[in-house]
């Protein structure tokens, strides 16, 4: 099932995503979908695997996150 | 034409900065940061990239930090407005464009007051000097340019900004005559707030400029509308870049930007720096032995000094000066009081309309440089 992190910005989701993947942890840019009608305009991270470690990672590294899977929440 | 007008911008630009800003609008032309289709994000790409070399050019950790601007005035007027209150005081040097003076002396209308700092042309202990002297409690703010635009003098932009932080101050460099041919670390740096031009020394197109947060406090936005990002907050974000960045970024340009920073770190810093300084060096000599050339300047020595020289003819004004290079010897030059009157204030050339100004770039040949010396001789 796809985990999407939800990021402050297009270019908050591209500096997380270079240091996911400096850490061995691939994602995609994606747009996030709103969530009850808030949150639009969003731009996060699709993340297939290890998405505890990922946002473990983000954590360390001082970026803020909203991190929800597709269906379910973390 | 013999182009010695890098000072106003760099031309011509390199095939890299050309090649990027043709590729940009031939194949990537979304907007970036609007969009989740292949072109948008390719688009925002390609924009990040930019912020990512900006980001390694001057050693910041977070690229986020890294604001692109319209040029180096904007980014300017976002530190200057944006921090400063009415009470405030704010310091700026002798030497300053109007990029700085005009918004801190429209402050005055709020109640911000200012002070000027002279900037000795070799004695950085009596410069720094000068700026002590000026603190005072309600010293908000230092604002002061890395390289005079008009006679290529430096300020010693660290050590300044170290003094201010002893007392609490926020620092602003205008780097806009600087970046590309000085050093600028932002690493362990007073530097609070650094401003450039990317179209000068760092070889971008126009209508690009940057604007880097290298401290913790943000400055309260001019500039409020659409972000892309988080659209259904009424409030402008309080996050980087974005604060800064309502409405749509010079896409082409700033693509283009990247390819200027390529350029300028595969020759070097130092290499383009040592090259210029050369040039102006040995304008300098040639000029200083003609009676009929005004010098403003000591001998341009490389601690204390950019690649930018200014000079007069006796009993000409410097604007035909200019005019007979540009239509006799088809060189150019830019004439005048070069947007800085503080400077020139300074060095008794605002009676007179101020000056010739010659600056070089990492083109400029000896050829070139000869036959400057060769027309200026003629006059």
């Amino acid at each position: 099932m796809d985990k999407l992190v939800k990021l402050a910005s297009v270019t908050e989701a591209m500096r997380a995503r270079d240091i996911l993947k400096k850490r061995g942890i691939d994602s995609k840019i994606a747009r996030i979908p709103s969530q009850n009608g808030r949150g639009s305009c969003g731009y996060g991270l699709n993340i297939k695997t290890e998405l505890s470690k990922a946002t473990e990672i983000l954590s360390e590294s001082g970026i803020k996150f909203d991190g929800q899977a597709l269906g379910d929440s973390l | 034409m013999i182009y010695l007008d890098n000072g106003a911008t760099t031309f011509p630009k390199p095939q890299s900065v050309i090649r990027k800003s043709n590729e940009a609008l031939r194949y990537f032309g979304a907007n970036p940061g609007r969009g989740g289709h292949k072109m948008a994000i390719k688009a925002s790409e390609l924009i990040y990239n930019t912020r990512v070399k900006v980001a390694e050019f001057f050693n910041i950790p977070n690229p986020s930090n890294v604001v692109f601007t319209l040029n180096c005035t904007a980014s300017l007027n976002i530190v200057i407005k944006g921090l400063c209150k009415s009470g405030d005081h704010i310091i700026i040097s002798s030497l300053e464009h109007n990029a700085v003076l005009r918004p801190v002396e429209k402050l005055r209308n709020i109640g911000v007051s200012y002070s000027v700092a002279e900037v000795s042309e070799t004695d950085d202990n009596e410069t720094l000097s000068n700026f002590r002297d000026c603190i005072r409690e309600n010293t908000r703010l230092a604002v002061f340019t890395c390289a005079s635009n008009v006679f290529g003098t430096r300020v010693p932009f660290e050590r300044v900004s170290a003094l201010c932080h002893q007392y609490g101050i926020r620092t602003c460099v205008d780097a806009a005559q600087g970046a590309g041919i000085i050093p600028i670390d932002l690493s362990d740096s007073s530097v609070d707030y650094l401003c450039a031009a990317g179209h000068k020394g760092l070889y971008g197109p126009m209508g690009t400029g940057i604007l880097i947060v290298n401290c913790d406090e943000i400055p309260d936005s001019l500039i409020e509308g659409g972000t892309g990002s988080n659209s259904d907050n009424y409030s402008q974000p309080d996050f980087l870049p974005d604060r800064f960045e309502s409405g749509t970024l010079n896409f082409a340009g700033f693509v283009g930007l990247g390819g200027g920073l390529d350029f300028v770190r595969n020759m070097g810093i130092a290499n383009i720096y040592n090259r210029e300084m050369r040039e102006i060096q040995r304008i300098y000599n040639s000029l200083s032995n003609m009676n009929k050339v005004v010098l403003y300047t000591d001998y341009p020595e490389i601690k204390h000094f950019t690649p930018v020289i200014s000079f007069n003819i006796r009993n000409i004004n410097c604007e035909e000066i200019a005019e007979v290079l540009s239509s006799r010897y088809n060189i150019a030059v830019r004439a005048g009081l070069h947007c800085a009157p503080l400077a020139h204030k300074n060095k008794g050339t605002l009676e007179i309309g101020g000056t010739v100004r010659a600056v070089p770039s990492a083109f400029t040949t000896k050829n070139d440089i000869d036959s400057f010396i060769y027309a200026v001789n003629k006059l």
